[in-house]
């Protein structure tokens, strides 16, 4: 029977923060002693702890408890449609890229209603459609007036508007 | 006898329909994730200065009371703390709303919130003078230890797996240490980016780490966001069921929320931490902490809104603002012409009295205002369709992150630290020592900096970190939270072992 990795997810990462625990305690030689001296503890402390971390999981392994980790409270769902996840984040970045472009509002347009099409899991008739988009632009419109003309909030506008 | 004269004048009419205006107000702009409460009291002050003086500190007291509790909302209901404060509503709100016990959470943090802020106020009112000093005696090997005890949670919340939670931590102080340093002004770890001078700001960091891992996940399926409740209503008698059983641990925490609100700089979120750290410790269950468990809601909320009476107290007393929207409100009570002092309670009792009345009213009135918005709010969540929901709270943390500084920086932070998150959770990195670690991580370094050089210069740094009472004590408290659980454990565990041998040779014959 192979034998498989004890929570290879997790001990990847682990050897990423080893790296970047290496790279931030040599930045912090290039700083002052009062300003050094917590991120160098923290930094080592990160390498100390994803190192044992490592470790920990390569005897695991070696001893046959090879899969993945128990899970916290905290641990995402697993399963779903991963498409439906990247367009998501796909869609969150261009919504924050486009404000500066197109305007907050316009934006915020383009990106709810795309947010929207990427959560819709099932059919709907017209109707349906018609009130989720009167009920986007409601809720839309309502907290751009109410940053704008109660919170004072300046707003940024884009190349565009 | 003077006091009862000045509970009728914060009686009027028109200061209960401001507290209760102020109340609702605090409640919306809280429970929106990136409007907090410094920003709501903030906002409505030039308001308050065409009022007298008292109805003006009312309505702003009110606010501040009604904001610190509608951040619970979001961190029930969509696991987003809608103020730092509410950091700790999370561990236990979002799990329990997940379940379909949303409208019992949202219940219990409304009494908790309603008991924390009258113990608060309470004690504002009788214990003001002699409680300021308490804020005196707080140096900075003080607020690091502090910063140390709310870092212990991390045992608490790793369930599984300490060491992940410990890389967690070190990874959310390093995220806090991102910009100017606060002692040498260091540029630190901002990878030559202009943007990140500024560092990486707490409700940022907040609404990403929580909020966009829990999106990502939820376009994903077809399920709902959240579990339908099988009983509807407030399940108000239910919630005062829990709450009695758990009145000791809510005075607790109140008072906790108190003392922590009197120190400057603290504020809610540290107390809601520490007092949730003492809760679980107390409880007979601390393996439910985390997981759903009402005591933790209580711990949180009793002791968040007992920050704001506590706050008041230094404000008041010493004229130095315990928490930020105090430093806003001690601003509208200098244009009121109000002088903060020892001598304010003798020499302008009328106002300060009047005031502390009508935020005794203010917190009374969260009860009912609460409760109905909680259930309008809860019962929405459940409603609205997974098509509206998720692009509805996505606008929010996008518009929740841009208003903290105006700064569309901010919000590319939000959605780049919440995809670093979803990322760091499926490999078993939970978000919140992260953000533990990011929350207290300039607490803990200015406190163990200026400790240091405090140390350094009177050639004992060992005893300025180890060898003055109040900071020992905060070290026993830290090193019993931290190793109680695993204590207690083995303790329960070979006391349940010989049990267990029995059933097992019975069931073995």
């Amino acid at each position: 029977m192979q034998s498989r990795f004890h929570d290879p997810a997790g001990t990847f990462v682990a050897s990423l923060f080893v790296i970047l625990g290496i790279a931030l305690a040599l930045e912090t030689r290039g700083m002052t002693a009062m300003g050094s001296v917590f991120p160098t503890t923290i930094s080592i402390a990160l390498i100390v702890f994803s190192a044992v971390l490592i470790l920990r999981n390569l005897v695991l392994t070696l001893r046959g408890r090879g899969g993945s980790e128990a899970q916290s409270d905290e641990a995402p769902a697993t399963g779903g449609s991963n498409a439906r996840r990247a367009f998501f984040v796909g869609a969150m970045i261009a919504w924050i890229a486009l404000i500066p472009v197109i305007g907050f509002l316009l934006a915020s347009i383009a990106g709810y209603f795309a947010v929207m099409v990427v959560a819709m899991h099932e059919r709907m008739s017209l109707k349906q459609i018609a009130l989720l988009i009167v009920l986007g632009v409601a809720i839309l419109a309502g907290f751009y007036l109410l940053m704008t003309e109660v919170l004072l909030i300046p707003m940024p506008r884009g190349h565009l508007f | 006898m003077d006091k009862l004269i000045y509970l009728g004048e914060a009686l009027t009419l028109t200061n209960l329909m401001l507290a209760f205006c102020g109340v609702a107000a605090g409640i919306v702009i809280g429970a929106l994730p990136g409007l907090s409460a410094t920003m709501a009291v903030a906002v409505l002050v030039p308001f308050t200065f065409a009022m007298d003086p008292a109805s003006g500190l009312i309505v702003l007291g009110a606010i501040y009371n009604g904001a610190i509790y509608g951040g619970s909302y979001s961190a029930i209901l969509v696991n987003t703390p809608g103020t730092p404060s509410a950091i700790a509503t999370t561990f236990d709100g979002f799990p329990m709303a997940r379940r379909g016990d949303g409208a019992l959470a949202v219940s219990l943090a409304t009494l908790a919130s309603v008991v924390g802020g009258l113990v608060g106020a309470l004690m504002l009112m009788f214990l003001a003078p002699p409680l300021a000093q308490v804020a005196l005696a707080f140096g900075p090997p003080e607020y690091f230890w502090l910063a140390v005890f709310g870092l212990t949670l991390i045992s608490a919340l790793s369930v599984g797996n300490l060491l992940k939670g410990m890389i967690g931590a070190c990874l959310g102080l390093i995220l806090s240490m991102v910009g100017v340093a606060v002692i040498g002004a260091d540029v630190r770890f901002t990878m030559g980016s202009q943007t990140l001078i500024g560092g990486i700001d707490i409700v940022a960091g907040l609404i990403g780490l929580y909020c966009i891992p829990v999106l990502i996940d939820l376009v994903a399926t077809r399920d709902p966001h959240l579990k339908v409740a099988t009983n509807s209503g407030f399940r108000l008698a239910e919630s005062l069921a829990i709450a009695s059983r758990q009145k000791f641990n809510m005075v607790r925490s109140a008072v906790i929320g108190t003392v922590v609100g009197i120190l400057p700089g603290a504020g809610g979120s540290v107390a809601s931490l520490v007092s949730y750290a003492e809760a679980r410790r107390a409880s007979k269950t601390p393996e439910n902490f985390g997981k759903g468990e009402p005591g933790g809601i209580i711990a949180t909320e009793a002791a968040n809104n007992a920050t704001v009476g506590g706050g008041f107290i230094p404000t008041l007393v010493l004229g130095i603002p315990g928490t930020p929207p105090d430093a806003v409100i001690l601003g509208a009570l200098f244009v009121q012409g109000i002088k903060t002092g020892p001598g304010l309670f003798s020499e302008q009792g009328g106002i300060v009295y009047t005031f502390i009345f009508g935020l005794l009213i203010g917190t009374i009135l969260m009860l009912p205002v609460g409760l109905m918005v909680g259930r309008y709010a809860y019962k929405s969540i459940i409603a609205i369709p997974k098509a509206a929901l998720v692009p509805t709270i996505a606008f929010m943390t996008v518009v929740g992150s841009f208003a903290i500084h105006n700064n569309l920086h901010d919000t590319a932070v939000m959605l780049a630290l919440g995809i670093v998150g979803w990322v760091l959770n499926r490999a078993g990195y939970a978000p919140s020592p992260i953000v533990l670690g990011l929350v207290l991580g300039q607490i803990a370094e200015q406190g163990f900096v200026q400790s240091y050089l405090i140390g350094n210069a009177q050639g004992n740094v060992l005893g300025m970190f180890f060898g003055r009472p109040i900071s020992l004590a905060i070290v026993a408290f830290a090193v019993i939270a931290l190793f109680y659980p695993i204590v207690s454990g083995a303790i329960s565990k070979r006391r349940i072992s010989p049990t267990n041998a029995t059933v097992e040779s019975r069931s073995a014959k």
